[in-house]
């Protein structure tokens, strides 16, 4: 949406020859208001707390504030300094369970700001498997060409917690790396390029979902779609395939990957979701992207590399509160909220009653499974004079 | 009750039927053209009635049994006279002669008294002759624009054509082209309308007191008739502009039997863009785009007899936005390729209307229409390539080249069609009453998302030909009919009201919501030239436009109301007094109070972005309230015309505590401009030399700014490695951050700020010259003339220390001209 915004504003200061001026600020910049922070997970033996108060260029750390938590109208815990040398977070060791109703609130310089809640439960029955599937050739289009992209595929399911309005978000994370015959540990990574900048990112739960669905155009694809409907909350495509991988506009890409029950109230929830094979070449047109079945040696080092993959899936049961703020987050982080000249400026959510900020609370279920467990390759022996490759 | 208003009012007319009394009836025409004359008006001088041709020129006058004396008059036209003797129901067509047969454009002699005749409040006639006389951007007259210059209009962003009717929303005001709702009203993101002013007859505006025919939006309604075709002779006109080209011909088909009208325009906005695009670099690459619009209007109509006409009506338009990249790509002898790269947004309307005019009798006249409406919007790209690779395998060590033509294709559309079935009634039975009623049933479909892909690869190893078809949002389909009754009734010869209701009934996925929706109007005439009105006005909205940016873009997104979101309903209250003493003038003050309920806002860091899915969630309903007073003087005859308007105006929101918009806290609404005025001048000074001056005062509108920055959480920890190339190493050195904390704007309330006010004047200059065979005008326009630096758009950025707000004004000084020919 952005591009589109610029396409058009271009067009029209192109067109009607614009001129930018400072206007007036007839109003004192809202500074000083508290603003407490934190995703909070029931049954955690540490959580963060941040308080800061909002300043004209980017929030102040707040080092003495005082902070308490109330666990079912009983005070758990008191703090009155920061965790931190600079200030910002304080360390809550009071672990809650689902059911409590837990209060934080915080006192600093008068003022005082709070937020009460209810833990939600824990999501039940969660399982998960992990299905190598290999895909046909695809067009990519940011490297105009067409490639391989193969895939884990990862089935989730588990249980509402009740029938009423319930809030989950998915998260997923790996652990996958190579060792190599030079007993080198390589992790799986992936590069991502922003703005022509080259530069790695990963984040705990990257690698998943709608964006890797766009690129796996096998014959299964539709029934795939359909169901990954619960993840995208209906949303009829991902961010690439409703803007036709076009300049003009993006979407609003589920990034945190939150969603409701509204589609399997009271029953049982099943996802599908894939994630990138990550092992092999992804240009190459006869690299699969898995673990290779036979890697050459040479024969006076014949060591293989060996191959580990473990899969972590997680499923939090949040309060409807910080569903619709990651909801929003969504938004700024899909660059809906930019400041820009047409869309403004936008009034984030926030649950602090008080002052400002978002306290939410997590129940997590959380699994894993052992995808690869020092995997080996069949190996092809050569000389030295010859090259080997793997 | 409903029923029983409906048999006091029947019982009434029956009564007045049962007097031994006549019906004068016919349409009224220009005598030229045999174009049908809306809101003409016929008085008898005897009696001291008389009425008002409808949107068809049709008019129907009860008189007791006698001799009468008859004035048919229409601004702009020579006043007739018929001397009748009435001992029969009796047929009169009028052709009335345009005055500038005699050369004079004064009519002193029959005032047009529309504001006192009419028991409504709120309405006002646009002739097609005001909208060509109102100078806009680069000379292209609008009608929006004129309506914008109305008194409780707010424009949105200044320079666009959109409108906000006292203190409603952008998608509360109902447009309709001959009839037909148009949803799609604007080119160019909103800066001009898609009405091609030539084709333009008449255009109604109405703002408190709506007729019961009209439904399905809260805050106003814009009819606007397009001309039927010449009955007599062959007419064409052509315009060229700065930036669109138009032509218009119209003639018969058989002489007083059948005509046409047809009409166009497109721009060609590239042409003239394209010098200047070729030096914008976005991301530091070159932008190739164009842009174009086009609209066609088409009319054809049969008189069969004085009972039956027949009206099939055709509108299209089209807006295209495309960005292309042709390229040649070579890394090497051994890697070539041909690239031709295309994006496109295309989007419009397709309308087409039957009507059926039947007069059953001299007090019965029917209008049936068959509609068919459909918008749609498309993004859309395509990629095509023609490449040549060598591959070498190592491992053999051979070398194949490989020759392959990909295309891909992928295509996002959105679209709303409606079939329509109406059918209007007016019935006149006696001198006393008018009552109007009818059904009107619409069929939606909403079909919000759907998008296709094509890819063909004829690389060996790759081949594909798959053709993706993904429905998105699931297509709604919804039923809409309303059903109304209204009676003009002239209760003392001073003394006029307008009681009526709407019924209607929306059904959508499951649900039928039901809408009671009374309307009454009283006009008291408390001496000649003095009257005064009130009027209460229910109405319901089904439908509503998801967006999220102050200006028109087509990836907004029509949707129903769904079982959560309940219509949005408008309560009016308006009182208003009429002066018409001053020769030629006819001065009005008007207040009214609006209440709006179930008014959607999106929740705290909610927008719309693209799809619809889930919308409902994202929204809460809440109230608004406006309130305001209107002051108007206007002079419509004479060779200087126009008008001056005053409103002064608030309008907010006001949303509870639960709703998580803006906390709960009451707020302005967006476009809540405090004060305005219009003023609108035209000077004809002779026959050669016109004038049209317009200037406008608006107070800021409102934005929501930020000021400072506040902290926000993130779900997860976010781990980035940041890599620097370092050309001396020849390597990537990294730097890496973990946080799961950000920060973002802090903005304590919606609409936090109000920006300054504008101010800009007008002013166009028609030269006309008859010539042997046509005539030709020139018109010299010039848009903002003392180049106000208008707020169009304003954001704030920081400076690292502290944070400014800038405005952008993207419409100075421009100047334009425009040659017409009309043969």
């Amino acid at each position: 949406m952005k591009n589109l915004h610029i396409i058009i504003l271009a067009c029209i200061v192109a067109t009607l020859a614009a001129c930018t001026e400072d206007l007036p600020i007839d109003a004192a910049p809202t500074t000083g208001i508290l603003c407490l922070n934190g995703y909070l997970y029931s049954d955690c033996d540490t959580n963060l707390l941040y308080v800061t108060t909002t300043g004209v260029s980017s929030p102040k750390n707040v080092k003495d504030a005082t902070v308490r938590m109330f666990v079912n109208g009983t005070l758990a815990e008191e703090k009155t300094q920061s965790d931190s040398t600079t200030g910002g977070y304080y360390h809550l060791k009071t672990k809650f369970h689902p059911g409590d109703v837990v209060r934080i609130e915080a006192d600093y310089n008068g003022l005082h700001a709070y937020r009460e809640a209810t833990v939600p439960d824990v999501p039940k029955d969660l399982h998960f498997s992990v299905t190598p599937i290999k895909s046909k050739s695809f067009y990519d289009q940011e490297y105009e060409e067409y490639v391989h992209y193969d895939m884990y595929r990862i089935d989730i399911s588990f249980t509402d917690i009740s029938s009423g309005s319930n809030y989950y978000r998915l998260y997923t994370n790996y652990d996958k790396y190579k060792i190599d015959n030079q007993d080198h540990r390589e992790r799986i990574i992936d590069t991502v390029y922003y703005d022509g900048i080259p530069y790695e990112e990963w984040r705990d739960s990257v690698y998943y979902s709608r964006d890797t669905i766009h690129y796996y155009t096998n014959d299964s694809y539709y029934d795939d779609m359909n169901e990954d409907l619960y993840i995208g909350e209906a949303a009829p495509l991902t961010d690439e395939e409703m803007s036709a991988d076009n300049d003009f506009m993006d979407g609003l890409y589920n990034y945190y990957n939150v969603f409701n029950n509204s589609r399997f109230a009271g029953g049982k929830c099943e996802l599908k979701i894939y994630q990138q094979a990550g092992f092999g070449s992804r240009y190459s047109s006869s690299g699969d992207g898995f673990p290779p079945e036979e890697v050459t040696v040479y024969s006076d080092d014949p060591t293989p590399p060996e191959y580990y993959y473990t899969q972590y899936v997680g499923i939090e049961s949040i309060d409807e509160q910080g569903y619709y703020y990651i909801k929003s987050l969504n938004g700024y982080e899909s660059g809906a909220y930019s400041n820009d000249e047409l869309t403004g400026s936008v009034k984030m959510w926030r649950n602090v009653e008080g002052g400002s900020g978002n306290i939410i609370f997590a129940s997590r279920a959380m699994e894993k499974v052992v995808v690869l467990d020092g995997y080996t390759p069949k190996v092809k022996i050569v000389e030295r004079r010859d090259e080997a490759r793997y | 009750m409903r029923f029983k208003i409906l048999l006091i009012l029947l019982a009434m007319a029956t009564c007045a039927a049962a007097q031994k009394k006549y019906t004068v009836s016919g349409y009224i025409t220009d005598q030229k053209s045999s174009e049908t004359l809306i809101s003409a008006t016929i008085y008898d001088e005897v009696s001291k009635t008389g009425a008002i041709t409808n949107v068809f020129g049709f008019y129907s006058l009860t008189l007791p049994e006698g001799r009468h004396t008859l004035k048919y008059h229409y601004v702009g036209y020579v006043v007739q006279t018929r001397e009748i003797d009435l001992k029969e129901n009796t047929t009169i067509n009028i052709a009335l002669t345009d005055d500038n047969e005699i050369g004079e454009i004064v009519v002193t002699a029959q005032k047009d008294e529309a504001g006192i005749t009419s028991t409504k409040m709120g309405s006002i006639d646009v002739p097609a002759r005001i909208v060509e006389h109102t100078p806009a951007i680069l000379g292209e007259t609008d009608v929006m624009r004129t309506v914008q210059l109305m008194p409780g209009v707010q424009q949105g962003s200044l320079g666009t054509s959109s409108i906000y009717v006292r203190g409603g929303g952008g998608d509360e005001n109902l447009i309709l082209l001959d009839g037909s709702p148009i949803y799609k009203v604007d080119h160019l993101f909103g800066f001009f309308s898609v009405f091609t002013p030539e084709a333009i007859k008449k255009v109604t505006f109405y703002k408190s007191s709506f007729p019961a025919r009209y439904n399905g939006r809260v805050s106003s309604v814009i009819d606007v008739r397009t001309k039927d075709g010449d009955m007599q002779d062959f007419k064409q006109s052509f315009s060229i502009g700065l930036l669109t080209s138009r032509f218009t011909i119209e003639g018969p088909i058989k002489k007083d039997k059948t005509s046409f009208s047809l009409s166009g325009r497109t721009t060609y906005l590239s042409l003239l863009t394209t010098p200047v695009m070729s030096l914008i670099k976005i991301d530091g690459e070159k932008i190739n785009f164009g842009y174009w619009f086009y609209d066609l209007n088409a009319k054809v109509n049969h008189k069969f007899s004085d009972k039956d006409r027949l009206y099939v009506s055709f509108y299209r338009g089209v807006d295209k936005l495309w960005m292309r990249d042709k390229y040649e790509y070579k890394d090497s002898d051994y890697d070539k390729s041909k690239n031709d790269e295309k994006y496109y947004l295309r989007w419009g309307n397709l309308l087409t209307t039957t009507r059926w005019n039947h007069v059953f009798s001299p007090r019965l006249f029917s209008n049936a229409t068959l509609s068919f409406n459909k918008y749609k919007m498309a993004i859309g790209d395509r990629y095509k390539e023609d490449r040549t690779s060598t591959f070498y395998d190592y491992q053999l060590g051979t070398r194949e080249v490989r020759s392959w033509k990909s295309d891909y294709e992928s295509e996002y559309n959105s679209s709303i069609v409606d079939l329509g079935i109406a059918d209007d009634f007016d019935f006149m039975p006696g001198d006393k009453h008018d009552l109007k009623f009818g059904f009107n049933y619409i069929h939606h479909i909403f079909d919000p998302e759907t998008s296709h892909t094509k890819i063909k690869n004829t690389n060996t190893e790759d081949a594909t030909d798959t053709l993706m078809t993904h429905p998105g949002a699931k297509k709604i389909n919804a039923e809409e009919l309303s059903l109304y009754v209204e009676d003009d009734w002239k209760v003392l010869d001073n003394l006029h009201i307008n009681p009526g209701f709407a019924y209607t009934l929306f059904a959508v996925g499951g649900k039928t919501y039901s809408n009671f929706q009374p309307r009454f109007s009283i006009k008291y005439t408390a001496a000649k030239d003095v009257s005064f009105k009130a009027s209460y006005t229910r109405m319901s909205q089904c439908v509503h436009l998801l967006t999220s940016t102050p200006i028109s873009l087509p990836t907004d997104l029509w949707v129903p109301i769904t079982k959560d979101i309940k219509p949005e309903i408008a309560n009016q209250y308006s009182i208003g007094a009429y002066y018409t003493g001053l020769k030629m003038w006819e001065l009005s003050v008007e207040g009214y109070y609006k209440q709006l309920d179930n008014v959607l806002e999106y929740k705290d860091g909610m927008s719309f972005m693209g799809f619809s899915a889930d919308w409902q969630k994202l929204v809460s309903m809440g109230k608004g309230t406006s309130k305001g007073i209107e002051f108007m003087a206007q002079k419509n005859t004479g060779k200087a015309t126009g008008w001056i308007s005053y409103t002064l105006s608030k309008s907010d929101r006001d949303f509870d505590e639960y709703s998580q918009v803006n906390n709960g806290d009451p707020f302005p609404f967006t476009y809540d401009r405090r004060h305005n005025i219009a003023i609108v001048y035209n000077q004809k000074f002779n026959d050669r030399i016109d004038l049209d001056v317009t200037w406008n005062y608006f107070s800021g509108a409102h934005a929501t700014i930020s000021l400072s920055k506040e902290q926000i959480v993130l779900p997860e920890s976010r781990t980035v490695r940041h890599s620097d190339w370092n050309p001396d190493k020849y390597e990537y050195t990294y730097t890496t951050t973990t946080n799961n904390t950000d920060y973002v704007d802090y903005v304590d309330n919606r609409n936090n700020y109000t920006l300054p006010a504008s101010h800009l004047m007008c002013v166009g200059v028609n030269f006309h010259k008859q010539k042997k065979r046509c005539e030709r005008i020139f018109n010299i326009s010039v848009y903002n003339v003392y180049n106000a630096k208008n707020p169009n758009l304003c954001f704030s950025e920081s400076d690292g220390e502290r944070l400014k707000l800038r405005k952008i004004t993207i419409l100075p000084i421009i100047p334009s001209f425009t040659f017409t020919y009309k043969f």
